[in-house]
């Protein structure tokens, strides 16, 4: 059973909370590093960094409204091998169900990682976020805003800001993890909450870090459906706005005509765990007499001639583990809307396998797994 | 009559009948190195195997798993393909002479009419021939002519002309360009000496038209079970839509109709055939499967799945599937005279009449032992039952009452192909170990030094085969030759006449070495038909097989379009290009090798383990037998007389002396198993166990080997109901069974007995039969009879599942007055104490009315369950199915084998059996494991997979995907591995890669991609 906690907050520093329960867990030797994003000096983004020494979780940005990268790749690198000593990684959710999935494919090791996750209310694009900066809309006072919105579920943003796209219509505001920080239906300015999972719940209390009780915020599930349900609203819009594009092959390769071929998609995406791409290999080079000779067939090609068959085999290989944290789109030169047309193809085939990516360690992904009666063609039949 | 010539020897086997059970043990005897001559009397081997489209209780076909070697390959072809193995098909024996250890037999060849050497399959002749006739093929659902292929994947894959109903026209001579056609061929005699011989003579279906008032060949919509089987299968003429032939009408209600043939005394079939209730379930399954909304019935008396997995399969078909089944007696069936449809009139277990309509009825027909044999059987001495199957000792299942002559699979009765396979394999382990002094080495064939071709840029000399003629008819070779000599790297282009023919393969050979070609590609016939010869035409001059590729450019262009030349044409020029593309970039492949342990790990020194350890050591290995208690036995140690009425006793006593006294097994006593170790081929197993000499040492020693037998056991289940426990009265058949033995004075005060069946068996928590309970039960009461013929004993069962001869102690138990009551699970029966005696109470649904037995004792008939292994599972890495046996690689043709080859199960740690089946398995598993442990090293596949170690990323779905337990990820590197002497070139991993970090050699991605291109241009 998981334990809570609500931890007070001192002179209305929310994060100064946080950090001192951080702090806590590298003095106590919970854990003997943390990995946490950090503001960088010119305070206009973050940076994951991986701390050892308790003094300097100071200046470290627990509520980093941006993704400048998928946090799971980098737990990735951190785990897969040798990761001798306990290390805990602050994590947004979408970062976290990454993670989860990067585990059944034995790219996260959990034998030494804690993950922590901390609600969230979207994040912007970093682009967006330096001119926040800029203008004087960033930093604490939009902190101290996005807090505020967060303890009613009504969010208010610097007018001409918006939340990524996939933020704006992700169903998963908060954390499943073996450290939650629980900040929807809270006034974080005076309390938030913090739960811990089995994995760390004895050892915790143990050394006194938590005083455990069940009182909670009364309001924080309704806060949290009205958010998802607001969500799910937007996305079932954009889905429906898309079906068109994904209902056929063609539609769906037109889309991507105007491709650069730069890969961004792949290297930001956390599912896409190759090594290296069979893309980036010789296996898709070809003699120049080849190209000749369908050039000749057809009358004409498109050049370079794999740009739509890379889109369908990545798809191939993470729609059913996408688990929609949209780093593909914000990294995309051209704007494709490459996040929600996977997650509209994703969506149909993580139903038919009946299939969540993300949710939990445990369970098989369907590319693994083979049943005898699933995905029942009709065929043959009278 | 031909000259007859002499072959074989003493050390060689013969085998007769090349079904299921006699390619089953050909193949084990060639493996240990064994000269075999197979025998089969019709055109073609297979026996009814390749009749089967789907096979219970997996509904699929999975018979290439069957093979002794690795699961690649059909044994068809595994046969055909043997260099061991002799095939003589269409031939009859017709004299045995000498006695065990040195026969001669003499064979008659039949004549095909056909030179299987010089016949293309072209088919011509076909066409032309104007005699049409029933196919036997399918129990004569459709036609064929008088020369004919027996069905399209026969070995030999040979035509041949059927001299009964030819009629000698010469059409076909006249149409045949090889000359394969011979009108005046002649029976030809030879002699062979053997020996031993191996029966696999199979079983022939019943006749139905004996049941004549199933009205099976007067109503045209009464099938049989045969005809079913053919209509089910995806090639026949419904393409295995279940439609009616007669009409086209489609079926939407049918009837089975069980025993047909089977447990009738009236038409001398005194006997159960065992497996009718499971193959008519699988029909209606997949009935079923094909059209979702047919109706389907069972009339029967009692169902008896009561196989591994048999029982959940049973209840599948009733529960997912929605069959019916009515236990009933059928009074009539009447042909409607309108809709032609089939009016079943039966009674009910109440014994009241109802009647139902179909659109057909299906009889599903029990089996007798094949007609023709008798003669035989005489000529040769055996003993037959008096059903007229072949007879042997209990305790000695694959011995025939002729020594050196040895039997398995359903000429013993009719059988399921998981115990014909492991009957085909116990015969050939007691043959082993009978040839074992007279067997001479086989020395391998030796080929020359091969030149380092892969090296060399390639010279790809293209070869155009057209079939005698036969091609030239709809594909233009001027344009085919025209195109392949702009294809680069192609330095010659030839037309041949016959590349079977060893005239074109000399031609072949000469321009090989002419122009000094390294790639070598073929375009003519399947490659199934000619990479024999085009192989060890290669080897002989030391060129790389597999430099050489095959374009298909006969069945698949010539044939199957044969009225659009034009397009068959620029079809085989895209195949053409295809192959030279692959031949450009196709590597010689080296065959690796994994030496082997000669020894064997036997764990479990009950019945099973030590027939396997037996049988191991006669045939000369070396093994390790490791037994937890203090001394050995197991189970058989509380078993006092059979229903057969052999001893046990004297089994034990003679197997454990046996075991004792060998010189080549190592006991180990009260001993467990602490680790495992499996290094490509090896197995390093560390055992901890009884010092001899010290009571109070434990020892850990270290065994290496080549094979592991896991032996371990079952045991009785607890009985947690009825009084048991509570009043010493209520007693389980094991220990009634001991009783008896003792002559127990108890016993005479007991004037009335029940029994109940099913005790911890077909329920919740065990969802499976146990097999031998209604056995045990007969077994008990018989013998109660004998002694105490007034006793009143009443069975209370939910199926009586006497299976095969057992029928025969049945119907004698009930002729002695033993009374057998039906009840449900839902309704069990009551035990209640009254007055110091029982009650028992249930509901009878003869009389349809509840009912109260008074009796002195109770005896449960209690069902078997097995030890606890899954601890050792995971120490040795093999699977439990959800009752805790141990999982079989595949159900039906590897029935002993785990997913990873070298590790075997055998006994009631598989499944629950008799005490004859139990000694089967553990001969079984003794040959299967000699088959490994004879060779020095085990001979990798071709085109096996491998790692890109420098793009994989562990992620280890490759591991997951492989169904033969050959990748592994190499922890240390986080890595995947392919485990060579396991991979079978399958290619799922290569599939489940998402980089292209697992390849197959001769098919990387690059070369698969380019061939695509090449096809596509």
């Amino acid at each position: 059973m998981a334990k809570k906690a609500a931890v007070k907050v001192a002179e209305e520093k929310t994060d100064e909370a946080i950090i001192g329960f951080l702090k806590s867990l590298l003095e106590k030797e919970v854990v003997e590093a943390i990995l946490i994003p950090k503001t960088l000096p010119s305070q206009d983004g973050f940076v994951q960094t991986l701390i050892r020494d308790p003094e300097k979780l100071n200046g470290v940005c627990v509520f980093s409204p941006t993704m400048p990268v998928q946090s799971a790749r980098v737990v990735s690198n951190l785990s897969v091998k040798n990761l001798g000593k306990k290390v805990a990684a602050v994590l947004k959710a979408c970062e976290i169900r990454a993670a989860v999935e990067l585990a059944k494919f034995l790219q996260v090791k959990m034998d030494n990682l804690y993950l922590i996750g901390i609600d969230c209310p979207g994040t912007f694009e970093v682009t967006d976020y330096a001119r926040m900066v800029q203008e004087g809309k960033g930093g604490e006072s939009l902190t101290k805003e996005l807090l505020k919105g967060m303890e009613k579920g009504e969010l208010s943003l610097p007018s001409g800001y918006s939340f990524r796209t996939a933020c704006q219509m992700c169903e998963y505001p908060v954390t499943q993890a073996d450290i939650s920080i629980k900040l929807f239906g809270y006034k974080a300015d005076q309390e938030i909450g913090i739960e811990i999972g089995d994995k760390l719940g004895k050892e915790i209390e143990e050394k006194g870090i938590l005083s455990f009780s069940e009182n909670g915020s009364p309001s924080r599930s309704e806060v949290i459906s009205k958010v998802i349900a607001e969500r799910t609203k937007k996305r079932d819009a954009l889905f429906q706005e898309f079906k068109g594009i994904v209902k056929d092959l063609q539609a769906f390769l037109d889309r991507f005509s105007t491709c650069v071929r730069c890969h961004n998609c792949m290297v930001a995406c956390p599912i896409c765990y190759c090594k290296e791409c069979v893309f980036r290999t010789a296996v898709f080079e070809h003699d120049g007499d080849q190209f000749l000779r369908w050039a000749d067939r057809k009358g004409e090609i498109r050049m370079p001639t794999d740009t739509l068959i890379f889109h369908l085999i990545r798809m191939s290989h993470m729609v059913t583990s996408c688990i929609g944290c949209g780093l593909c789109d914000s990294a995309c030169p051209s704007r494709l809307p490459v996040a929600t047309l996977f997650r509209s193809v994703g969506e149909r085939i993580q139903k038919m396998f009946q299939y969540v990516p993300g949710r939990n360690v445990e369970e098989t992904p369907p590319v693994a797994s083979f049943k005898e009666d699933e995905l029942k063609i009709e065929s043959g039949a009278l | 009559m031909a000259q007859g010539k002499k072959r074989g020897d003493k050390g060689s086997a013969l085998v007769v009948g090349a079904g299921i059970a006699g390619m089953q043990s050909a193949l084990l005897l060639a493996e240990t190195g064994t000269k075999v001559f197979l025998l089969e009397q019709g055109p073609a081997i297979g026996g009814y195997f390749p009749l089967l489209d789907k096979t219970f209780p997996t509904n699929s076909c999975g018979v290439c798993f069957m093979s002794p070697t690795p699961p690649a390959f059909c044994p068809i072809y595994e046969c055909h393909l043997h260099d061991h193995i002799e095939l003589l098909p269409y031939s009859e024996v017709v004299g045995v002479e000498g006695e065990g250890g040195d026969f001669k037999v003499t064979v008659v060849r039949k004549p095909r009419f056909v030179d299987p050497k010089r016949c293309t399959l072209c088919e011509a002749c076909i066409k032309v021939c104007p005699v049409e006739v029933e196919r036997e093929f399918g129990g004569g659902l459709e036609k064929r002519k008088a020369i004919y292929l027996p069905y399209p994947q026969a070995i030999p894959h040979s035509l041949v002309i059927d001299p009964k109903t030819c009629t000698r026209c010469g059409e076909c001579v006249k149409v045949c360009n090889p000359g394969a056609i011979d009108l005046d061929m002649k029976e030809e005699e030879e002699e062979i000496e053997v020996g031993a011989i191996l029966l696999g003579f199979g079983f022939e279906p019943f006749i139905a038209q004996r049941k004549g008032e199933y009205g099976f060949g007067r109503y045209e919509n009464v099938m049989t079970s045969i005809q079913f089987e053919r209509l089910l299968s995806t090639s026949s003429p419904t393409q295995g839509l279940p439609i009616r032939i007669s009409d086209g009408k489609k079926m939407e209600r049918i009837a089975f109709i069980q025993c047909v043939g089977s447990r009738d005394p009236s038409c001398g079939q005194d006997h159960c055939s065992t497996i009718c209730c499971m193959y008519a379930t699988k029909q209606a399954m997949i009935a079923k499967d094909r059209s979702p909304n047919l109706g389907v019935t069972f009339f029967y008396m009692d169902i008896r799945p009561m196989g591994k997995d048999y029982e959940r399969y049973y209840e599948r078909a009733k529960t997912e599937y929605g069959i019916e089944y009515v236990r009933s007696a059928i009074s009539s069936i009447k042909e409607l005279r309108q809709t032609k449809n089939l009016l079943i009139t039966y009674v009910k277990e109440d014994g009241t009449f109802e009647e139902r309509e179909y659109d057909a009825v299906v009889l599903s027909l029990g089996f007798t032992p094949p007609q023709t044999i008798k003669d035989l059987a005489k000529k040769m001495g055996l003993q037959l039952t008096p059903q007229g199957f072949c007879q042997t000792d209990e305790f000695n299942p694959a011995q025939t009452s002729v020594n050196g002559i040895f039997v398995g699979g359903a000429f013993r009765g009719p059988r399921d192909i998981p115990e014909t396979v492991v009957e085909g394999s116990s015969a050939a382990a007691i043959a082993a170990s009978f040839l074992s002094p007279n067997r001479l080495p086989q020395s391998p064939k030796e080929y020359p030094m091969e030149g380092a071709l892969g090296e060399e840029i390639p010279k790809i000399g293209v070869f155009i085969c057209h079939c005698g003629e036969e091609l030239k008819k709809n594909l233009s070779l001027f344009d085919l030759i025209l195109g392949t000599k702009l294809l680069r790297e192609v330095i010659l282009v030839e037309e041949v006449g016959l590349a079977c023919l060893p005239e074109d393969l000399d031609l072949i050979k000469k321009r090989i070495g002419e122009q000094g070609l390294n790639r070598i590609v073929l375009a003519g016939c399947s490659h199934r038909e000619i990479r024999g010869a085009m192989e060890e035409m290669a080897k002989g001059m030391g060129f790389n097989p597999y430099l050489i590729e095959y374009a298909n450019i006969r069945e698949q262009c010539a044939f199957v379009h044969e009225n659009y030349p034009k397009l068959a044409t620029e079809k085989a020029m895209a195949l053409i290009r295809m192959a030279v593309e692959r031949a450009r970039r196709s590597q010689p492949i080296q065959k690796g090798k994994q030496k082997i342990d000669k020894k064997g790990l036997v764990i479990g020194g009950g019945l099973a383990g030590m027939t396997a350890s037996l049988q191991l050591a006669q045939q000369g290995y070396e093994v390790h037998l490791v037994e937890k208690e203090k001394e050995l036995g197991g189970n058989l140690k509380e078993s006092f007389y059979t229903l057969r009425g052999s001893n046990p006793r004297e089994l034990l006593e003679q197997l454990t002396k046996q075991v004792g006294n060998h010189d080549s097994i190592h006991l180990y006593y009260e001993a467990e198993v602490i680790g495992f170790e499996k290094n490509n081929g090896h197995y390093r197993t560390k055992i901890r166990h009884q010092n001899v000499g010290d009571s109070t040492l434990r020892e850990e020693k270290i065994l290496d080997h080549g094979v592991l037998i896991l032996a371990t056991g079952g045991k009785e289940i607890t009985p947690k109901e009825y009084l048991y426990g509570e009043d010493s009265r209520v007693i389980t058949q094991r220990q009634l069974e001991k009783m008896i033995h003792l002559e127990d004075e108890g016993l005479k005060d007991v004037h009335s007995m029940v029994m109940i069946q099913c005790v911890g068996s077909r329920d919740e928590e065990h969802p499976y039969c146990s097999r031998i309970c209604c056995g045990h039960a007969v077994k008990n009461a018989l013998k109660l009879k004998e002694t105490f013929p007034d006793m009143n004993i009443y069975v209370l069962y939910r199926d009586v599942r006497t299976y095969g001869f057992y029928e025969t102690y049945y119907h004698q138990a009930r002729g002695k007055g033993v009374i057998f009551i039906r009840y449900d699970l839902e309704n069990k029966p009551q035990v209640a104490l009254q007055d110091g005696r029982f009650r028992v109470s249930l509901f009878d649904p003869a009389m349809n009315s509840p009912i109260t037995l008074s009796a002195d004792c109770v005896v449960l008939s209690t069902g078997v369950e097995p030890n606890d292994h899954r601890e050792l599972a995971k120490i040795c890495d093999v699977d439990l199915n959800p009752d805790g046996f141990f999982m079989e690689a595949n159900p039906k043709s590897a029935p002993l084998d785990s997913v990873d080859r070298g590790k075997f199960f055998c006994g009631l740690c598989h499944s629950p059996n008799f005490i004859e089946d139990v000694i089967s398995q553990g001969n079984a598993v003794a040959a299967r494991g000699a088959a490994l442990l004879s060779k020095e090293a085990v001979e990798e596949k071709a085109y096996l997979a491998y790692v890109i170690k420098r793009l994989c990323c562990g992620c280890g779905l490759c591991v997951t995907v492989c169904p033969y337990g050959a990748r592994v990820i190499n922890e240390e590197e986080g890595k995947a591995e392919v485990i060579g002497s396991l991979c079978q070139g399958c290619g799922s991993c290569v599939i489940a890669c998402r980089n292209a970090a697992s390849q197959q050699r001769n098919f990387e991605k690059e070369l698969n991609l380019a061939a695509l291109d090449a096809v596509i241009d």
